[in-house]
This record gives structure tokens, C-alpha cells and sequence, in this order.
């Protein structure tokens, strides 16, 4: 494996070799390392002197089921720290066709480009044609021009205006850009390096082969097994995707609801995972409530929503979408959600931040709670890049700043995912303590069975959370299949081991995951982030919520020992 | 004892009701007594506040069954 290395000011590029300290690194702890390796804590994210890096995990491209993930990094305009997200989807697949674990871009430039990488190397076009044009309608001419079997990293409008929550959007397994590596505002950081688009075109390259196929096939089986036998990954992903939690997060009083106000939606049942199942099937025509995002994934949690007429609206309703652009915006309504959640995709924002963001209008009540089609209004603002639009486009912290909102639920200058931290503390921790900022996929402990009301414990769980989120993420593995892999690294170590050739530890894989969170810390510390950073807004601290009775009361000095400055 | 359920499962929805149970059964026993398994087929509530495994259930407590996800 490679690392492909372009310049975007000069319009280069070369390989390189993957250093042998790489060469089990993928995915977020192959970002992260590359980014502590080569930016300084103190560059300006959208400068010539941050980097953009696109990593594979260790596995994708192997085939294994929800392996496919690629994850991208740089420094974040949105938080000014160390920032890594990443999804499914195809691009990964051809990334690692073409040879390359990463690729690092480097450099910024005023006008936008297309990369072109192929097995006769890379080529720079002038993307002029496609910009400005919702992501559908600019994956369609692109499709048309360089084939539909190719891969794409691509940004909308948002991230052609360096906006804050601009995401990079990746096409699903039926060529629909709506997969995102959404969190931070990388898509910003792409906007000022000019890259509108990457095109991955594997032609006349075989798959990746694993080193030691017997072996592999052996580990593989036990893991699909593990997978089709644990309810979560056989069952409700498949039929309800993530829009399951509704009720439950309804009922532990953790459902935001009125920018975090409550942690309960007296609409809730209209939003629920399983009204949304009976909503699609109902309809019929193009949707379905079971649909992979990956080539070969059997989880299959996605889903395609379609109109009254069965016409696809959109893909897919996730419970984030539902929390953020639903009950938190007092919308109580699935085609309303649906139609933002359009949006978002089409003009490439990253859901949570954009929900959370139009929360922080509503309380100051620049539109009302409820109001959807002021919410949609406020979309179409972002994309024309009008006054009201580049605020909404700057994200929920700079958005509160503007209105002299004292309710802003962001940490680190990220707006907090669909679970109120007052009533699921372990996320609290995990919010406050990543390096990441608030992000549930950093630490999700919301499956912990603990009394997510108490303050006991949960700073232990956040942290056996966060350093299993970086497994996860660095291998490429979907997070999704955590409750069948069920902590049996051992076997999943078998499998990395299989597949490179490499002798891989379950303790080597968590030595990893440890050593990841530690250099993030570390970068971020040079970025200027203290322990005064570690901490949720003071709100959640003061005002009860009411659907939980519950404030977030988990030590400080407990939650310091696992941030920026602690020892763990 | 009696106690009570009610599932946010939807293919758990047939549990809801009433049941006999003997007295100090653990949150595990009468999950087993459902013919499900604990730490896998659920997330266990007892009058809303989630439960370790031995934790006891006491008459007329109402046993909640929520949706075991790792995902958002």
C-alpha cells in the first residue's frame, strides 16, 4: 500500500511507500498520526500549511461486511482542533483498488478543481461546470463524463464557500452522493484547497486480495456469523435502521427537543423508527426501509424515503436527522425532516451541526419552534450564501455568538448529536473529554447497561467507549456492528492479520486505539485547547431537564483525567 | 411478586403485560424467564432507571425493554 501525496497549489502529486510505522494504521488513527506528523498545532485550517488526508481502514477493500469505511482528517475549521469523520460507501473500495492506504492534499488555491486518479496516475480539471449545482445533479454530470462506476469524494456549495458544517459527501453502492463524511467542516477544508472533486477510477484493477486467504476466509465467517445472529445487526438495523432509538431516547429523556431544552417530543411517536418503517412501506414505489450503503453489507441500516407517489425524496432518515432537524427544531412531521434532510445532502451540510445551528435561530427567535418551511428557507440561505445563510453555514457555536444565544449545545465549537447529556452521561463525558468535540461517534455509550440518570461509572465507560470508537474507525469497520463484535477483538485481529499478512494483537489493536486518542490530545493541546475546553456548556450543568430531572453533575476533576490535559 | 412490562422492542411488543414472579428473581433471571438474553437482546429499565444484572425486582415494578443500539 501508498500514500499518494498532491500538491494543490502546484497541481502535483507523487507516491510514497507507507513508512513501516504506518503500515497497521487506517482509518482515524492513520489520519490523525499524519496530521500530528505533519501540520502544527497552530496552522490555520483553511491555510496552505493544514492537510487534508483521505485514509482507509485497515480492512476496506477486504469485502468483510461493513468494512468499506474511509475516514478523512485534517485540522478543523469548526473546532480548531484534531478532526476525523468518516462513512461508507464506494469510495473507499476504489481508494484502495488503486493502491493507496492515504492520500494527503496539501497546499490551497482560489480556483476549484477535479482530481482524476487512475491507474495512469492523476490529472487536474477545471470543475467550474459542476459548482454551485446540487450534489445530485453534479454526481450525474460527472457520472456522464468519467463513467458511473467511479468514486467520489465531492463537496457542495457549502464547502465551495469554506462554510464551518460542510461536509464531503461519497456516493452510496447505487451511485447516490449521500453519504457523508460530515462532521467538522472538512468540506471547508477541501473548499480552500480547490478540490470541488476526487474521481476514483479503478478500470482494469482487480479487487484487493487478502495475504493469507484460507485464514481470512476462516475469520471472516465467524465474523458475518456474529453478525447475522446478534439482534441489533440482524434485525433492527435491517428493518429500522438507527430511527429505532426514537422511543427509547424519548423515553430515558434524552430526544433534544426545542434546542435541547427537554429531552422529550410530545410528536415523537409520528417521527419513531417505527413510524418510519410503516410510512415507507406504505408508500411503496422506490422506497424501502432496508437498504446497504456498502457493496456487501448485511446490516443494511440505511433506508431510501420516498414521496406519497413512491418517488425517492431522500437517503436515508437516521435517528441524528430525526433528533436534530426533527424534535429539535419542534418538527414533528417525517416529510418535513425528510425534505431538510434533501437539503443538507443537496447543498452538502452535515445534518447535526445544520439542525443544531437553525435550534440556536430558533431560540433566538429569529423563526419559531416548528416552523419547517422556515427551517428549508434557512437551507436555501446557506446555499446562496446570503447573510442569514453564512451564518447558519458558520455552525451553532459562531451562530449563538452572533444572536447573544446563552443556550448554544456545542463543546469545542461542535454542536452536540440527537442525545441531551444530562440524560445519557456517559455522552456527556464523551463530549466534553473528546478531542474530537461533541460527537457521538467518539464514544457512544448510550448500549452501556448503566443508569444513564447517575453520575457513577460514566467516565469509565466513556473512556472504554472512546477507545473503542478509534478501533473501530481506524479498521474500517462500521460502527454499527459494535454490539455483535461484542469486545472479541481477538478475532478481529485474526482478520487484519489474515488479510495484510501482518501478525496483529488484540492488545496491539488497543495499544493503537490508545495511542491515537493520546496524539490527539497532544495536537490539540499545541492548538491552545486546556482543560478549560473539557467542558459542556454551562447550562446543562445549571438547568434541569425536565424530561429526566436530571442535570449533568459528573465530577470535574473525574472528567479532566481523561481530556486534553489528563493522564489516561 | 407481580410486575409489569412494556417493550420499546417492536418485535417485543408481544411481552408486554403482566407476570408472576418468584420472589428475589434478578433482573437476569426474569429476563431469561422472557426467553431473552441479558446484556444482548435488550436494554433493561426498572421504573425507568436502568438496571445491572443482579439488581433485585421488588412487587409492582415495571420492567422496560429498550432498543440494545450502539448507533446514532
Amino acid at each position: 500500500m501508498k500514500i499518494l501525496r498532491i500538491s494543490m497549489t502546484d497541481l502535483t502529486w507523487s507516491e510514497e511507500e507507507l513508512k513501516p510505522d504506518y503500515s497497521v494504521l487506517g482509518g482515524r488513527a492513520l489520519t490523525s498520526r499524519i496530521v500530528c506528523d505533519e501540520v502544527a498545532g497552530t496552522a490555520h485550517p483553511l491555510g496552505p500549511y493544514n492537510k487534508l488526508v483521505f485514509a482507509n481502514g485497515v480492512l476496506t477493500g477486504s469485502m468483510a461486511s461493513s468494512a468499506e469505511r474511509v475516514s478523512i482528517g485534517a485540522k478543523s475549521p469548526l473546532t480548531g482542533g484534531i478532526k476525523e469523520s468518516n462513512a461508507g460507501g464506494t469510495s473507499g473500495i476504489k481508494q484502495g483498488r488503486l493502491g493507496y492506504r492515504a492520500i494527503v492534499f496539501e497546499g490551497v488555491r482560489d480556483d476549484r478543481q477535479i482530481v482524476h486518479i487512475s491507474k495512469n496516475g492523476v490529472r487536474f480539471e477545471p470543475a467550474d461546470w459542476i459548482c454551485g449545482k446540487p450534489l445530485s445533479e453534479a454526481v450525474r454530470l460527472l457520472d456522464e463524463k468519467y463513467g458511473s462506476h467511479t468514486g467520489v469524494y465531492i463537496i457542495g456549495s457549502s464547502g465551495e464557500k469554506k462554510m464551518n458544517l460542510a461536509g464531503i459527501a461519497i456516493k452510496d453502492k447505487d451511485g447516490s452522493p449521500t453519504r457523508f463524511c460530515g462532521r467538522g467542516g472538512l468540506g471547508a477544508v477541501a473548499g480552500s484547497k480547490g478540490i470541488k472533486a476526487i474521481v476514483l477510477d479503478d478500470s482494469g484493477i482487480d479487487r484487493s486480495r487478502p495475504k493469507q486467504p484460507e485464514k481470512f476466509r476462516t475469520a471472516v465467517k465467524k465474523y458475518t456469523e456474529w453478525l447475522q445472529e446478534n439482534p441489533a445487526t440482524a434485525k433492527l438495523f435491517p428493518e429500522y435502521g438507527t430511527a429505532a432509538l426514537v422511543k427509547t431516547t424519548n423515553r430515558l429523556g434524552a430526544l433534544p427537543t426545542f434546542n435541547f431544552k427537554t429531552g422529550s417530543f410530545e410528536h415523537h411517536e409520528s417521527i419513531s423508527g417505527e413510524r418510519l418503517r410503516e410510512v415507507i412501506l406504505e408508500r411503496g414505489g422506490s422506497g424501502t426501509p432496508t437498504h446497504a450503503c456498502m457493496p456487501g453489507c448485511i446490516i443494511r441500516c440505511s433506508n431510501i424515503y420516498p414521496d406519497e407517489a413512491g418517488n425517492p425524496v431522500t437517503t436515508p432518515i437516521e435517528y441524528e436527522n430525526i433528533g436534530l432537524l426533527g424534535s429539535n427544531l419542534g418538527i414533528g412531521n417525517l416529510d418535513d425532516i425528510a425534505e431538510l434532510n434533501r437539503l443538507c445532502n443537496e447543498y452538502g451540510l452535515d445534518t447535526i451541526e445544520t439542525g443544531a445551528t437553525i435550534g440556536v435561530l430558533m431560540e433566538a427567535g429569529v423563526l419559531s419552534f416548528g416552523d419547517a418551511e422556515g427551517a428549508k428557507q434557512l437551507l436555501h440561505e446557506v446555499h446562496a450564501g446570503t447573510p442569514v445563510g453564512r451564518i447558519v453555514g458558520a455552525g451553532a457555536a459562531v451562530a449563538g455568538r452572533i444572536y447573544g444565544v446563552y443556550r448554544v449545545p456545542a463543546v469545542k465549537g461542535q454542536a452536540m448529536p440527537a442525545y441531551d447529556p444530562r440524560a445519557i452521561k456517559g455522552l456527556g463525558v464523551t463530549y466534553a473529554t473528546s478531542p474530537m468535540g461533541a460527537d457521538h461517534t467518539a464514544g457512544q455509550t448510550i448500549r452501556a447497561q448503566i443508569d444513564h440518570h447517575k453520575a457513577e461509572g460514566q467516565v469509565e465507560e466513556s473512556r472504554k467507549a472512546q477507545e473503542a470508537a478509534i478501533l473501530f474507525d481506524s479498521l474500517g469497520l462500521c460502527f454499527f456492528g459494535a454490539s455483535a463484535v461484542a469486545g472479541r477483538w481477538k478475532g478481529i485481529a485474526e482478520m487484519i492479520s489474515a488479510y495484510t499478512g501482518e501478525e496483529v494483537s488484540e492488545e496491539e489493536l488497543y495499544k493503537m486505539a490508545r495511542e491515537t486518542l493520546r496524539i490527539e490530545h497532544a495536537f490539540n493541546k499545541s492548538a491552545g485547547f486546556t482543560q478549560a475546553h473539557d467542558r459542556l456548556p454551562e447550562h446543562f450543568y445549571t438547568e434541569v431537564n425536565p424530561a429526566s430531572g436530571t442535570v449533568f453533575d459528573v465530577k470535574e476533576e473525574d472528567l479532566l483525567a481523561i481530556g486534553v490535559e489528563g493522564d489516561r | 411478586m407481580r410486575v409489569s412490562v412494556q417493550s420499546f422492542i417492536p418485535w417485543l411488543a408481544h411481552l408486554n403485560g403482566e407476570y408472576e414472579v418468584p420472589d428475589g428473581a434478578t433482573a437476569t433471571d426474569f429476563l431469561q424467564q422472557l426467553g431473552l438474553q441479558w446484556d444482548r437482546d435488550a436494554l433493561v429499565a426498572i421504573n425507568d432507571r436502568i438496571v445491572k444484572e443482579n439488581d433485585r425486582l421488588s412487587t409492582g415494578d415495571r420492567i422496560i425493554l429498550m432498543i440494545p443500539l450502539t448507533g446514532g
